[in-house]
């Protein structure tokens, strides 16, 4: 016995979610009715079971205390201000004088420090290849003695200086003594931003009387003296460590705190050039606004460190023209605005020096865009917009998806078509697919207010920032599409695949402001270009980005709220954003969410975007790992010298792979990073090394570490043998070093790369990835037909 | 007897004034907020997870969510608790999902097809043999009493889906629990 009449309405009757005039007929109703009266009373029952079933836990007082100090313990995490935002101008004067009186304590503490680091790990195998150049130190002996004396470090530091005079020689070879002539230049490219931050401290290495170089000497007078050994950023990371840790133990030595927490910030100003850009995906996101903005602080916290050109001790033979101490850049090249990190390239380095190279895992893409932006307007990049590790990561590389593991390693090799008797490496980081069950594709639609107010406070630009970054976390399976509105609305970027990074970055990047504000006419455009990529197993989402000024058509909330009520009944809900402070109206776009049965944020600074496009938006992206990091230690009886493709503005010092609290990437499901390195193989039988890998959980902060061997099966005899995506890695790769001007390129030519064009296999050749990367070479070649010029 | 199941729905012990506190700026309330959300959140929690160590972890990573986000949520904020703690528990009982294919190469099967006799089957039982979202709505609605629409807020429906899931699942909870003649 069923009644029809308020069939589907009961459990909306019991919790009373209908007007007070439906209820009341549904009382009466009841009272009639026995089939219904069943029903309400078989309903409850269920309601009143759920409710009595769960029963509600009693909190502990030590749950609420844990909770409330890892909140705080995470607040802090969050706040710490990147340490070079309060490095005083003053302290910069400090610092100068500081670091006279302390340079040698610092030094020999370093020396010894890197020394014990690498007896630790090797078993004294590098003892006589680490030590540095300079002969002993005794006004650093004087200053420290005791202190050392007691810590027993004199002795090995000693025996290190006694045995590095004649490393050089041994290590060089023919084909080294080719490159070495010129290794200064790359090492100052190399060093790039990282040039200021040495500059102070080569100041006060002048005035220092010769036995005693300053540790910055006595490292970049090793780099220049021996190509092989060259390895400035890498040292200045392990430098940059120790030397705080040194002044960590200063400050319980000396006690003079005011003072030396001035010198330990600048350290920290010295560290941050180094390495700072590329530390936390966490923090700096990945966009290029964040890193903009965190650079330009420490730009400026730098300068006034940076005194004039000074005097370099044994400087040698041939000098670059900007000389090493001054604050012209490397080449003679004029800084862009500041948007480009300058990283510079890495060095080769001799493995039995150092076997390890240790990075943060970089997944941007952003750098090949840029380039190819610049490239289809007919004009070459600025040389460090190219950055090598994101044009090879731009690019499919073929690797199986992993489904089970966070995370699969993947490792190939084979000579390497550029640089004649040396190997590419390829060492791909493939982090676990979601399965099919575990996300959903997403169907965005991005509805753009592009009017002239969006360009008040840089709104558009924050705008495109954050949608950069969420491209990045997008696969084929996503579709987004574009409709912009300013007095009237069109269609901007036609739904593509989340795969077609490229194309929807190219679209982002073309948004600019003009015009007033149709909120209405964008909308109706937008909704239009969901419901034609509605797909009912999908999140389907409408995003209107807007300051929520209307002033052109339907003004009125009401009027525009019609056309979304329908659609969201569909299942395509509207997340509105607002963006901007200050006029923008708040009330429309909370009552447009509403209706479209959607939420609202807003935004109005890189965090917020990032956390609106990152955390919120793609919060149905699964993010499988955070803090990773990779460590690739090399064995010296097969590797000779090996050398990092990129990631320059990524390193790690080598010591601080399993230190947790230093900030890595973060990987997101599906997601791969590929490292390209370029190594002299001994030819030797036997694995090439062990690849580290060391992450946590999106949630956790308990540290996983894999580990992994590099086979020498992986590495095949001849570049045509090696796997498709390989090949293309090679050119691509190569083709961001020669946009770089890299030392490493100097012989190559765009050329060069168009050549291997017709030797890819031809599924690899007509993939339209790989014609759009030969079309940029030949526009590059076009614009630049001579090798690039480096000096 | 509507009566008595409208007072299900009107009960609402909010605990609004901590929480409003604490998303007010009031960064102390934090700790009251902690106390006022355990019971219901892990309540909550356990229609999704096994063990209380589990929705205990994910409690507290919703929490820490919310204290993180605290100036930035723009939702309801009792409906983004939810919100949060749901997502925090499929990301673990994905988890344990793929802890299982591993070790035992099979997919946990929820007890919906053989069902135990009726009298034995716990309510959370009961619950676990509805599809997850449809538990979600469940509980935000007969625990918490949120709204349909708050409850669409939360879980990315529409209120109109929201009032047809929520009466199916009471519908079929009613036909599990019926047969075992709750006195």
């Amino acid at each position: 016995m069923t009644c029809e009449k308020y069939s589907e309405r009961w459990t909306d009757y019991i919790f009373r979610e209908l007007p007070e005039e439906t209820l009341r007929e549904m009382r009466e109703h009841l009272e009639g009715c026995a089939a219904c009266r069943a029903e309400v009373e078989a309903l409850e029952a269920a309601a009143g079971a759920v409710k009595e079933g769960l029963s509600l836990p009693a909190v502990s007082e030590e749950f609420v205390r844990d909770t409330v100090r890892k909140a705080r313990a995470q607040e802090e995490e969050r706040r710490r201000p990147p340490f070079w935002l309060w490095a005083p101008a003053a302290a910069a004067v400090v610092v100068g004088l500081f670091l006279y009186g302390m340079f040698h304590m610092e030094f020999a503490d370093t020396r010894s420090r890197i020394a014990q680091r690498v007896e630790e790990r090797n078993g004294g195998l590098r003892d006589e290849a680490l030590a540095p150049l300079a002969p002993a130190a005794p006004a650093g002996a004087e200053a420290e003695g005791g202190r050392r004396k007691a810590e027993g470090k004199q002795e090995p530091f000693q025996e290190d200086d006694k045995a590095l005079g004649g490393l050089a020689v041994p290590t060089a070879d023919a084909e080294m003594a080719r490159r070495r002539a010129d290794v200064r230049d790359a090492s100052e490219k190399q060093v790039g931003r990282e040039q200021f931050a040495q500059a102070p401290t080569m100041g006060i290495a002048a005035d220092q009387p010769a036995p005693a170089p300053a540790k910055a000497d006595a490292r970049r007078n090793e780099a220049q003296l021996d190509a092989s050994r060259t390895q400035p950023l890498k040292d200045s990371g392990a430098r940059a460590s120790a030397e705080s840790q040194a002044f960590e133990e200063k400050i319980t030595v000396t006690g003079q705190a005011p003072v030396v927490d001035a010198t330990s910030t600048a350290t920290g100003t010295l560290q941050a050039g180094g390495r700072g850009l590329g530390e936390s995906k966490k923090e700096a996101g990945t966009g290029l606004g964040e890193r903009q903005k965190r650079q330009q602080p420490a730009e400026e916290a730098l300068a006034p460190m940076a005194p004039p050109p000074v005097p370099v001790p044994a400087k040698p033979e041939g000098s670059g023209p900007s000389g090493l101490g001054g604050s012209v850049p490397p080449n003679g090249a004029v800084y862009p605005d500041m948007f480009f990190d300058h990283a510079g390239v890495n060095p080769f380095i001799v493995t039995e020096e150092d076997p390890f190279s240790t990075f943060a895992v970089d997944v941007d893409t952003a750098s090949y865009g840029v380039v190819r932006n610049y490239l289809r307007r007919g004009v070459l990049p600025p040389r460090d917009a190219a950055r090598v590790e994101e044009f090879v990561n731009a690019f499919d590389q073929g690797y199986p998806p992993e489904y089970r593991k966070d995370f699969a390693l993947r490792f190939d090799g084979a000579p390497s078509p550029f640089g004649l008797g040396y190997h590419l490496l390829r060492v791909g980081l493939v982090a676990r697919s979601a399965m099919e069950e575990e996300r959903k594709p997403l169907r965005l639609t991005f509805v753009i207010d592009c009017s002239g107010s969006m360009a008040r406070e840089g709104r558009l630009e924050l705008v495109k920032r954050g949608l950069e970054m969420l491209v990045g976390r997008l696969d084929g399976r996503d579709t987004v599409s574009i409709a912009v509105f300013r007095t009237e609305g069109r269609r901007h970027l036609e739904p593509s695949s989340g795969a077609e990074r490229g194309r929807i970055l190219d679209a982002v990047r073309a948004l600019h402001p003009g015009g007033s504000t149709n909120v209405a006419r964008g909308l109706s455009i937008g909704y239009q270009m969901a419901s034609e990529i509605f797909d009912p197993r999908a999140v389907n989402r409408v995003i209107l980005i807007s300051d929520g000024v209307a002033n052109e058509g339907l003004t009125a909330a009401d009027a525009i709220l019609g056309t979304v009520r329908g659609d969201a009944a569909r299942g395509i809900f509207l997340t509105a954003v607002g963006v901007g402070m200050g006029n923008y109206n708040d009330a429309l776009l909370e009552r447009l969410a509403n209706a479209g049965n959607g939420m609202y944020f807003y935004i109005d600074d890189d965090a917020e975007a990032e956390r609106f496009f990152l955390q919120d938006l793609s919060g149905m992206l699964e993010v499988v790992a955070k803090d990773v990091k990779i460590q690739v230690e090399f064995d010296p009886r097969t590797v000779a010298r090996y050398r990092l493709l990129g990631y320059e503005n990524r390193d790690i010092a080598d010591r601080d792979f399993r230190n947790d609290a230093v900030d890595a990437g973060e990987v997101n499901s599906g997601h791969t990073v590929t490292a390209l390195y370029e190594v002299k193989l001994t030819g030797k039988k036997g694995d090439l090394g062990t690849v580290r890998l060391r992450y946590k959980q999106p949630l956790g902060e308990k540290a996983a570490e894999l580990a992994f061997a590099m086979i020498p099966k992986a590495v095949v005899g001849s570049f045509e043998k090696a796997l498709p995506h390989f090949q293309r890695d090679a050119l691509v790769a190569e083709f961001a070093e020669l946009l770089r001007g890299s030392y490493w390129a100097k012989d190559g030519s765009f050329a060069a790369i168009l050549k291997h064009e017709r030797d890819l296999p031809p599924a690899m050749r007509s993939d339209p990835e790989t014609v759009e990367f030969f079309n940029l070479v030949r526009e590059a070649a076009r614009l630049r037909p001579a090798r690039p010029p480096d000096r | 007897m509507p009566e008595i199941v409208a007072e299900v729905a009107m009960e609402n012990p909010e605990p609004l004034d901590a929480l409003d506190a604490f998303l007010g700026g009031e960064e102390g309330a934090f700790a009251e907020v902690v106390r006022a959300w355990y019971s219901r959140l892990v309540a909550y929690a356990r229609s999704f997870l096994d063990t209380p160590e589990e929705c205990q972890e994910a409690v507290q990573d919703a929490l820490l969510k919310l204290h993180q986000a605290r100036r930035t949520i723009r939702e309801n904020p009792r409906a983004w608790l939810f919100k949060v703690t749901r997502n925090r528990c499929l990301d673990m009982q994905r988890r344990a999902i793929r802890e299982r294919k591993r070790t035992e190469g099979a997919l946990p099967v929820f007890p919906g097809a053989a069902l135990p006799p009726l009298e034995r089957l716990e309510v959370r039982e009961a619950l676990g043999t509805l599809p997850e979202r449809d538990r979600a709505v469940v509980c935000l609605k007969v625990l918490e009493g949120l709204s349909y629409e708050e409850i669409a807020g939360a879980l990315g429906l529409t209120a109109g889906n929201v009032g047809y899931i929520l009466h199916h699942a009471l519908k079929k909870l009613a036909s599990i629990i019926r047969p075992g003649g709750r006195s």
